[in-house]
């Protein structure tokens, strides 16, 4: 038909579009581990695109937010959706192309301890991975206030208090500044069960003199 | 699922971006010509062209990753490894990825500094797509 293009030539024309360095990578993954290892560094270009957009980001609600990533998610291969069910309506779904592995995570605006704590306990007690044995999930926690190590630290110390089974933390191996990971077995399965908590850092408010004037940034 | 439910799914995620007319483009060459096999990058390129899409040169790319995925999944990636002799080797999904990672030559399972230049990528529909034409050409 045209002419041919070698992988050399296709890999590195992918890698000047967002996620396309890993094109291959993620449509060939094979494995359960492979995947969600790809899923997170896709997840963790996501989060660093909103970051560095913050001011993009300061009229959408929880549901907008996570729409963008979920059109994000999507535009590199995955298939998303918010509100599929599976034990109630589960913020995020990501699956592939190769049938049987998926993720899950709850997506919350850090409006209070409280609201972070309720989104845990739904990802926990409420919603069902598809494949128990698979037991890697996600918190996103977008943060609109200042001091996000701080408040992430406080969500740290709260999941201390909660009483979970065999409840232990690691360092996020890829961004070990903003997130974190605890394993801990829910009582519906007692298979350890991993969750990865990001924080999305989104607070937004210029100091200087055209944003102290904007309307915009006023009472923030 | 429907060609015009499909149509609506790839413009949830593009809206009025030039990925969704290029997607439109190329669900309509594989409607035209169904028993396609090969499509090079370069045909996404020249229908990019041929439809006016020229402003970003990275558009058949943005598609092409699209279009390979979960959502919509109406392209498949093949690879073919074409040795000197003209010998030609369809690579394993898994083979394409040691090559590309690692250079890993699928039939010596040696490092080969010059794989990647005598592998050749192409795309060709799923059946995803075929079934879904199938049935708008039932219509």
């Amino acid at each position: 038909m045209s002419e041919r293009q070698t992988l050399g030539e296709f890999h590195a024309a992918m890698a000047s579009v967002p996620g396309g360095a890993r094109f291959i990578e993620r449509i060939s993954a094979s494995s359960f581990e492979q995947f969600i290892s790809l899923l997170h560094e896709d997840i963790n270009d996501i989060v660093r695109e909103m970051e560095a957009n913050p001011d993009h980001h300061q009229n959408s609600d929880e549901d907008g937010l996570t729409y963008f990533v979920e059109a994000l998610l999507k535009q590199r291969s995955y298939r998303a959706s918010k509100g599929a069910r599976s034990g109630g309506s589960i913020d995020l779904t990501v699956t592939g192309r190769l049938e049987g592995f998926s993720w899950i995570a709850e997506a919350k605006i850090f409006t209070s301890i409280a609201a972070v704590r309720e989104g845990f306990l739904q990802l926990h007690t409420r919603y069902r991975c598809a494949d128990i044995e698979k037991a890697k999930v996600g918190m996103l926690v977008y943060i609109k206030r200042e001091h996000p190590r701080r408040l992430m630290d406080e969500w740290r110390g709260e999941l201390k208090k909660m009483d979970l089974i065999d409840l232990s933390f690691l360092p996020c191996p890829t961004r070990p500044q903003t997130a974190f990971l605890t394993i801990h077995s829910p009582t519906h399965s007692d298979i350890a069960t991993e969750t990865r908590h990001v924080s999305v850092s989104l607070y937004h408010k210029p100091l200087d003199k055209s944003g102290r004037r904007a309307k915009k940034y006023k009472g923030r | 699922m429907r060609k015009e439910e499909l149509l609506r799914q790839i413009y949830a995620v593009w809206r009025e971006g030039d990925e969704f007319s290029l997607s439109v483009a190329i669900i309509e060459l594989i409607q035209k010509f169904p028993s396609v096999r090969h499509m090079p990058m370069t045909r996404f390129q020249q229908l990019a062209r041929e439809n006016s899409l020229t402003k970003d040169p990275y558009l058949s790319q943005r598609v092409v990753q699209y279009l390979c995925g979960a959502d919509s999944p109406v392209l498949n990636i093949g690879a073919e490894l074409i040795e000197e002799d003209d010998e030609v080797y369809q690579l394993k999904a898994d083979e394409l990825r040691l090559a590309v990672n690692h250079k890993l030559h699928p039939l010596t399972g040696e490092i080969d500094e010059t794989l990647a230049d005598r592998i050749f990528v192409y795309f060709y529909p799923s059946e995803f797509i075929k079934d879904i034409l199938a049935k708008d050409a039932e219509k």
